[in-house]
C-alpha cells in the first residue's frame, strides 16, 4: 500500500533537509525558501491542476501556496513535516477553484501522451489514450473526499499516513475513502468494454458468498 | 469472509487497477510548473501583510481610541435623544376637557365649558353667554368718565 514518494518532488541538488531550510529561511536566506519552492512546485502544480483542471489556475495555487508559507514561516513548526502543511494548503486553495457547473476545461492529459511510444502502432497509442481518457473520467466522476484521496496517492505518491495528516483524518478513514473509490472505479471501469477489467460477477464475490451462506 | 462490509479487493483484481491508474496519471505527472520563486516573492510583497499581533503599549493605545471614540458616540447620541424629548408638546385640552367635563379654552383663549359634553345643557351655556354678555356691559359701565375741570384753560373751546 506504501508507494515511493516521486523524485520529481524533490529538489534536485540540494542535501539539506526541510528542516534545515525552513530554519534558513528564517533567519533570511532567500535561497533557502527557493529551495523549498522547487522542491515542492511541481507537486503542488499536478495537485491543482488534477482538481481544477484549469493550467492557470494550478499555477496560482502553487504562487497563493507558497505565498501563505512564506508569511507563515514565523509560525512553521520546523520539527513537523512540511510537505503535509503545503499540500493541505493546496488541497485546500484547490477546493475553493473547482470547476464550476458546465464549465469544462481542457483535458488534464495535454496530448504529449497521445504520441506513440517506441514500437508502438498508431492504434495501440489511440488505445492507450482512450483507456486512460476513461480511467480519469471515472476518476473525476469520483465524489471529492474519495477522488482527493486517489490523487494524493496515484499521482503524487503520498502514502496512507501523510494523506491522513493532509486531509486530517485518522489513517483507517483514509483507507476505507481509497478502498470505497478503488471498488467504485473498479465497478465502473469493468462496465467498458474495451478495458481488461473483471465483470462484476466476479467483483460481487462477497454477496455470491453470502447467498450461498444463506442458502 | 466479511458478512458487513465490502469484500476487500484481492491482489489480481488490485493490480490491474493500480496499472490503470498509473498509467493515466502518467501525463500528468510529467508536466511541471512554469512559476518561478520570483512570482512568490512578488506576491508576498504587494499583498497585504498580515495583521500582527499587538504588544502591550500598542494594545492600551488601542482600548484607549476605542474608549474615547465610544464615549464621543455616547454624548452625540445622549445630546441628540434629550433635544428630541425636549420639544414641548401641545396639551389636548379640549379632550381632557370634554372627558372630564369641565372647561376648554375657546377659539379667543377664554375658558368655556364644552358644548358637546353631555353634562352640558342649553340652559348652561345660555347661562354662560349671558354671563359673558353681563361681564362686557359691566366693563362698559365701569369705564372711567372723562371729567373737565375749569381749572384748565382752553379746555372747551374748539
Amino acid at each position: 500500500m506504501t508507494r515511493v514518494p516521486r523524485k520529481s518532488d524533490g529538489a534536485a541538488a540540494e542535501p539539506r533537509g526541510d528542516r534545515e531550510l525552513v530554519y534558513a529561511a528564517r533567519g533570511g536566506e532567500a535561497l533557502a525558501f527557493d529551495n523549498l519552492f522547487y522542491r515542492y512546485r511541481d507537486g503542488i502544480y499536478r495537485l491543482g491542476l488534477a482538481i481544477t483542471k484549469d493550467p492557470s489556475a494550478a499555477e496560482e495555487i502553487v504562487v497563493d501556496t507558497f505565498a501563505r508559507a512564506h508569511r507563515a514561516l514565523e509560525r512553521l513548526e520546523p520539527d513537523d513535516t512540511l510537505r503535509p502543511w503545503l499540500y493541505r494548503v493546496a488541497v485546500n486553495l484547490s477546493y475553493n477553484r473547482r470547476p464550476r457547473k458546465g464549465v469544462t476545461f481542457s483535458s488534464l492529459d495535454d496530448g504529449t501522451g497521445d504520441l506513440a511510444a517506441e514500437g508502438e502502432s498508431p492504434s495501440e497509442a489511440a488505445e492507450r489514450a482512450e483507456r486512460r481518457r476513461v480511467v480519469l473520467e471515472c476518476v473525476d466522476a469520483l465524489g471529492p473526499k474519495h477522488k482527493i484521496v486517489v490523487v494524493l496517492h496515484y499521482l503524487n505518491g503520498l502514502n496512507l499516513a501523510e494523506i491522513a495528516e493532509i486531509i486530517e483524518v485518522p489513517v483507517g478513514t483514509v483507507k476505507s475513502r481509497l478502498h470505497y473509490a478503488l471498488r467504485t472505479l473498479r465497478v465502473q471501469l469493468s462496465a467498458h468494454p474495451g478495458l481488461d477489467f473483471e465483470p462484476l460477477e466476479v467483483f460481487g464475490a462477497t454477496e455470491l458468498q453470502m447467498h450461498k451462506q444463506a442458502r | 469472509m466479511r458478512l458487513f462490509g465490502p469484500a476487500p479487493l484481492s491482489l489480481d483484481q488490485r493490480l490491474p487497477l493500480d496499472a490503470a491508474l498509473d498509467d493515466a496519471f502518467g501525463p500528468l505527472r510529467a508536466r511541471t510548473a512554469t512559476v518561478g520563486a520570483a512570482r512568490v516573492r512578488a506576491a508576498v510583497r504587494w499583498s497585504s501583510p498580515e495583521p500582527v499581533p499587538l504588544g502591550g503599549l500598542a494594545l492600551l493605545t488601542r482600548i484607549s481610541e476605542l474608549t474615547i471614540a465610544a464615549a464621543i458616540s455616547a454624548f452625540v447620541f445622549a445630546g441628540a435623544v434629550t433635544s428630541v424629548e425636549s420639544v414641548p408638546t401641545v396639551p389636548d385640552i379640549s379632550r381632557d376637557a370634554v372627558t372630564a367635563g369641565g372647561w376648554m379654552l375657546n377659539g379667543r383663549n377664554a375658558f368655556q365649558r364644552p358644548i358637546s359634553s353631555q353634562f352640558v345643557d342649553y340652559r348652561t351655556t345660555a347661562g354662560d353667554l349671558a354671563a359673558n354678555a353681563a361681564t362686557a356691559r359691566r366693563r362698559e359701565v365701569a369705564a372711567p368718565a372723562q371729567t373737565v375741570r375749569d381749572s384748565e384753560p382752553f379746555v372747551a373751546r374748539p
